[in-house]
């Protein structure tokens, strides 16, 4: 959008307002991730497939599926330049999809069910993941042989902080979220107990843990700048923690503290917060709740509430804030839709042509003397061909506009995801795929040898395939 | 009534003569017949005609009577010649005898038409080459001689569409307010494409042989056809079909040899051609590639359905050791870790001796240590529990949890995971067969219009060494190749025609 263009005073705003868009690919839209580059949302569905939506056109750009069908994709991770996308699911698998193609880079089996898994902010090939009843794991996905490192579940506990009884408590100690700083050089995750841990990658072994509460937490998310932590419990308390500069060569473990900022709660409705995030700048915090048809907005400055955003009728599960734009998208958990919230720009008309000029009032106009003359054609034609003569400056480049615009190219490897031109290959979540004007087979279930007879038998003796015809339309479109 | 006459002598001449033609004819003759009445029941009707007369009478009315039949009547009474005469010049009232026609011969029992322009003369059909089968056909007949002296042209009814159908079409419209049609009659249109249908080779004898039978000629049996001929279809060869052939092959061993090759539709890729085909280098490596990829895809699936089939063993293992130990399915999780391998360590182990054992005796039983060591890479925490020196299978602990959280419903799952990745396996092979077919196909197109384009007609013979099943196709098609080739049109599967095209091969010559 023309900077220049405007309104001063929309541009200060950060917070979304308005209902702008709603998304459907067919499936139920179960978690939320946007790109860095912030020009594609990832979501994961109930039932497998993930979706990869545009956000210029608000279409889906491409589905990818390979998590086994009926399994919900659990979590979704980009890498820097969009390339690379993890997606996490209950199928005990985490699966790195290769953008350029839509293609598998490595399936890996974990062994439990994955609650969330993330990459390594600087290298794709490494992710670490939180598991079902089990370790979690830090992933080395280099090569084929998938190396699995397990990571202790268990918080640091000074000796006079143990329990009566630490191995019954400590066997059902499990960690339920893991996240990259942003260096890459400390996970921190939290537990079913309440306990907040921070693990060194190097060694593998918590340095640090702190028990925020006796609940389990749900989601720990850090901010761009790797500095604050935002912490949701099952208590319905929000807290926010700065954390201190861990990737410091010199950090001393014993150095550490996490301290509290705010803790944001409903006190009026007692209501628990399904999803939570940080804005792009990481100034207000955003969350959705459970059982209510609200986005709440705190700032963080003051600690105050200031924006409550609604929309559609329905519970919403997960929200993103967009990485750069005040742009806000969250899921329904009944329609399985995504909602788009943003900022309404109303057209600026005096932007449009230089001497047009906004008024309060209507103003009677007089025109000039020689307004209405008829000029001569060769005049007319003169002050064209002038204004042809015009020196028009290509070659300075303004590096805001250009910045704007998306052109940076110089700063690493920029991936622009390419356009699949074939929807209809990756379109249809049914049984029923088309083959053909108005043919349409029932998806192969693979039991069937047929395709892999040797060479020409196979096609001469004819798969008996089920060919169903004018299986009514099955078209689906991102409305 | 005494002016209908015997029509025994000339039978055509009273059933098929014109209403309108013979109304206008009347006029004269019954002038005569006027003033003849008294006359001709006067002895000579009664003598020369009576015998006829009774038949004649039985007959109806006389309006197909001819001028001649009342002409008869008066040339009966042989007096009365000299008074026909001075009443009409024009006709020779004399009985049998009167003449007619351009030749100026009396009627002698053919069919005559007469003109209706303003000589109202009667005239033989042969000798105005008009055929009695048509005579329902004529509008207006004008005769040769009022034709030259400028009255006009005869007037031609349109004839009903089906073919030996010679009863004029109901050009306009009818009594009932029907639109006019190209057919005579209702049932002529029900025929009509009754035939057509039925128009392949091999039924075409029932409808067409009863109707051609009187034809002789074998070409003239092919004609009607032309429009709607679709060629042979495996069936009966027409006539001109044939003939093609017979020039194609060289000698009668050739011909006898003909059913033995397989024939494919004209400028459409071949079903199966096969080492002739020149590919272009990007066609050969893609092909060799396609190749490739689909060896690993058969490789994969193979592996996919071992995978499968070691589920199923693990799932007989976890029961097997559950009875064992007398306990509930459900109590006993059964989770062997190895199912959780990626494809390449289980490809691995599968090759592996234990894994051929295994496979061969379908069974998991639990092996023992002091197998061999290999590396099975990272199926557990090969770190955390320290460098192991034991056999890999120490490790590979059955998981025996009671209501197992973790590995809830592990089977169920695998198994929807192998579905899931075999069915993305078959999609992908189908993908690469057609795209090897596609490749290929292109590649025979090329070669065979660029090849057998030579700007004439020829038959196409096929005789390939690999044939499945040796049956005789489409000859028919055969003419098809001709009439493109002839007229130089590439790329288009010609409309076949081919009686057009046996015509053609006769002139054309076989350049096969």
């Amino acid at each position: 959008m023309n900077l220049p263009l405007t309104d001063p005073v929309l541009l200060a705003q950060d917070i979304p307002e308005t209902l702008v868009a709603r998304l459907r690919s067919s499936g139920q839209a179960v978690c939320l991730r946007f790109s860095h580059k912030g020009d594609l949302l990832a979501s994961g569905t109930a039932k497998g497939t993930i979706a990869i939506f545009d956000l210029e056109t608000n279409g889906v750009a491409r589905k990818l599926k390979g998590h086994t069908a009926g399994r919900t994709v659990q979590s979704l991770s980009w890498e820097r330049s969009g390339r690379y996308l993890l997606s996490s699911s209950i199928d005990w698998k985490v699966i790195l999809w290769d953008l350029h193609d839509g293609s598998r880079v490595r399936s890996v089996s974990l062994g439990a069910p994955v609650y969330i898994a993330e990459l390594h902010p600087q290298n794709h090939l490494q992710c670490v993941a939180a598991l079902y009843e089990y370790r979690p794991v830090l992933a080395d996905l280099s090569d084929s042989r998938v190396k699995q490192y397990a990571l202790p579940n268990l918080p640091k506990r000074a000796p006079h902080e143990m329990d009566a009884n630490p191995e019954k408590a400590d066997a059902k100690h499990f960690t339920t979220v893991a996240a990259f700083t942003p260096t890459g050089s400390h996970v921190v995750t939290g537990t079913t107990k309440g306990w907040l841990n921070v693990i060194d990658v190097a060694t593998r072994e918590t340095i640090y843990s702190t028990r925020l509460c006796s609940k389990p937490i749900l989601l720990i998310r850090l901010s761009s700048s790797g500095r604050d932590l935002l912490v949701n419990a099952s208590d319905t308390i929000i807290r926010t923690i700065k954390l201190p500069d861990l990737s410091l060569p010199d950090l001393a473990a014993d150095n550490i503290r996490l301290d509290v900022e705010h803790k944001f709660q409903d006190v009026v409705n007692r209501l628990s917060w399904n999803h939570v995030a940080f804005s792009s700048n990481a100034d207000y915090v955003m969350a959705s709740t459970l059982m209510n048809h609200d986005i709440y907005i705190w700032e963080r400055g003051h600690g105050s509430l200031v924006k409550i955003l609604e929309g559609p009728k329905e519970e919403l599960g997960a929200v993103e804030w967009h990485p750069s734009r005040p742009f806000v998208a969250a899921t329904g958990v009944e329609s399985g839709r995504v909602y788009l919230w943003g900022i309404n720009t109303p057209q600026r008309w005096s932007a449009l042509a230089p001497d047009f000029a906004e008024v309060e009032e209507n103003v009677e106009y007089i025109e000039k003397e020689d307004e209405f003359d008829i000029h001569p054609v060769e005049e007319l034609q003169k002050r064209r061909l002038d204004q042809e003569d015009e020196e028009v400056d290509v070659l300075t480049v303004d590096d805001q506009q250009l910045e704007r615009e998306g052109g940076k190219g110089g700063k690493g490897e920029e991936f622009r995801m390419p356009v699949l031109l074939d929807m209809g290959e990756s379109d249809s979540e049914d049984e029923i795929v088309a083959i053909g004007t108005g043919q349409f087979r029932r998806k192969s279930i693979a039991q069937d040898d047929g395709d892999f007879l040797d060479g020409e038998d196979a096609v001469a003796n004819g798969r008996a395939e089920e060919v169903v015809e004018h299986a009514g339309s099955k078209r689906r479109r991102g409305d | 009534m005494p002016e209908i006459v015997a029509s025994r002598k000339r039978p055509a001449p009273s059933r098929t003569k014109k209403g309108t033609a013979t109304a206008a004819k009347k006029a004269p003759p019954s002038k005569k017949r006027k003033l003849e009445v008294p006359r001709s029941e006067t002895p000579a009707s009664r003598v020369s005609k009576a015998p006829t007369l009774k038949a004649a009478s039985s007959q109806g009315s006389p309006a197909n009577s001819s001028p001649a039949r009342s002409t008869r009547s008066y040339s009966a009474e042989a007096d009365d010649e000299p008074y026909g005469d001075e009443a009409d010049p024009d006709e020779d009232v004399e009985g049998d005898g009167a003449v007619y026609c351009i030749c100026r011969k009396p009627d002698n029992g053919t069919f005559m038409i007469g003109c209706d322009g303003p000589c109202e003369d009667w005239f033989h059909g042969k000798c105005v080459s008009v055929e009695e089968r048509d005579k329902d056909l004529i509008d207006r007949y004008i005769c040769p001689n009022c034709t030259k002296a400028g009255v006009g042209r005869t007037a031609w009814k349109r004839v009903c569409r089906r073919s030996g159908c010679r009863k004029p079409a109901r050009a306009s419209k009818g009594k009932s307010g029907k639109e006019g049609s190209k057919y005579c009659s209702e049932e002529c249109g029900v025929l009509y494409f009754r035939e057509m249908v039925a128009r392949t080779r091999n039924r075409e004898d029932t409808v067409k042989n009863r109707s051609n039978r009187r034809k002789s000629s074998l070409v003239s049996t092919d004609k009607p056809d032309m429009d709607d001929d679709l060629g042979a279809k495996g069936g009966v060869l027409s006539a001109g079909e044939v003939k093609s052939l017979v020039n194609a092959s060289k000698t009668a061993e050739d011909f006898k040899k003909l059913g033995e090759g397989v024939l494919s539709p004209p400028a459409t890729p071949d079903g199966k051609e096969t080492a002739d085909l020149a590919f272009t280098e990007a066609e050969t490596t893609a092909l060799e590639q396609i190749r490739r990829s689909k060896e690993e895809a058969r490789r994969r699936h193979q592996l996919l359905k071992d995978r499968m089939k070691f589920v199923t063993m693990v799932k007989q293992a976890g029961s097997r050791t559950a009875t064992e130990r007398d306990l509930k399915p459900k109590e006993y999780c059964g989770y062997d870790p190895r199912i959780e391998w990626t494809e390449e360590q289980f490809a691995t182990w599968r090759d592996s001796t234990s894994g051929k054992q295994a496979f061969e005796l379908e069974t998991l039983a639990v092996e023992n240590s002091g197998k061999e060591h290999t590396d099975y890479g990272g199926g557990h925490d090969v770190d955390m529990e320290g460098a192991n020196d034991d056999s890999i299978y120490a490790q590979i602990a059955i998981c025996d949890r009671k209501k197992c959280a973790r590995h809830l419903e592990w089977g169920k799952l695998a198994v929807d995971d192998l579905r899931f990745e075999m069915g993305d396996n078959s999609d992908n092979m189908r993908a690469l067969e057609k795209e090897e077919k596609d490749l290929r196909e292109r590649a025979a197109l090329r070669a065979k219009i660029g090849a057998s384009f030579r700007g004439e007609g020829e038959v196409e013979v096929h005789r390939l060494d690999i044939v499945s099943g040796g049956n005789e196709e489409d000859m028919g098609v055969v003419g098809g190749e001709n009439s493109v080739e002839a007229e130089g049109s590439d790329n288009l599967p010609p409309p076949p025609a081919a009686p057009v095209a046996g015509g053609e091969a006769m002139e054309v010559d076989a350049a096969a």
